[in-house]
């Protein structure tokens, strides 16, 4: 997978797409904050990448059965 | 185990799912879609653990799943109306299989969040799965505003980490 395509682990891409992908959690219906991302992921086809990372990661964590 | 709860579940309250979902999509068509695909999705997820309220599973993972499609397909608008160099990179957001969820990356997560030390997966929870705020989740622990973000930034760098190594 370490091909240079992938974003490395301590990719700064990686913390900035978390934050993006929380940024929408806390302010879902925020239409200037969809036209960033939106910016964001043009700018670098890596912030593309990270954020389909981010996103599936968060979903997935959404269907995880409680712990307690 | 719960697997056939699950079932039961699914059957005996498809219309308050349907409509959980579709307060999400607006569109009722895409929600009873929705639910059936929530169906496959939660029935792999449960064979990861036990289910203690299967009810509120279900309408968990329909939730998550609709508020997922929606908001991807509210960026896709926003990539596609915007200038025309959207199309390149609306054609590099993932195609349908690379959204597959397997039981295998479900397994990875829930094996990620297990690793994680217990005050800090209680804080992801209240936030994950419970809707609680950031600042609810502060007052709640006693912990700081400061430390609960971090906390959940650190607990999902950790799980996207688990999913995809480099």
């Amino acid at each position: 997978m370490a091909t240079g395509d992938q974003p490395a682990a301590g990719d700064p891409a990686h913390q900035a797409a978390i934050d993006w992908v929380l940024a929408l959690h806390e302010s879902p219906d925020d239409a200037a904050l969809l036209r960033g991302l939106a910016a964001w992921l043009r700018a670098d086809p890596a912030h593309s990448r990270a954020y389909e990372q981010a996103r599936q990661t968060w979903l997935l964590t959404g269907l995880v059965p409680p712990a307690g | 185990m719960a697997i056939d709860d699950l079932a039961a579940v699914f059957m005996t309250h498809r219309k308050a799912l349907q409509w959980t979902a579709q307060k999400i999509l607006g569109d009722r068509q895409a929600a009873e879609d929705l639910v059936q695909d929530a169906y496959l999705k939660a029935s792999e997820a449960a064979e990861a653990g036990a289910l203690r309220n299967p009810v509120a599973f279900a309408h968990q993972v329909v939730r998550h799943l609709a508020i997922d499609r929606h908001r991807r397909c509210a960026l896709e608008a926003c990539l596609f109306t915007d200038e025309a160099s959207g199309h390149q990179v609306a054609a590099t957001m993932a195609g349908p299989e690379v959204q597959a969820i397997d039981r295998q990356a479900l397994a990875q997560v829930a094996r990620a969040l297990g690793e994680l030390p217990a005050r800090a997966r209680q804080v992801f929870e209240l936030y994950r799965l419970e809707g609680c705020t950031q600042r609810e989740i502060a007052a709640r622990l006693d912990i700081s505003p400061a430390t609960v973000n971090f906390i959940i930034r650190d607990a999902l760098a950790h799980c996207r980490a688990a999913l995809y190594p480099a």
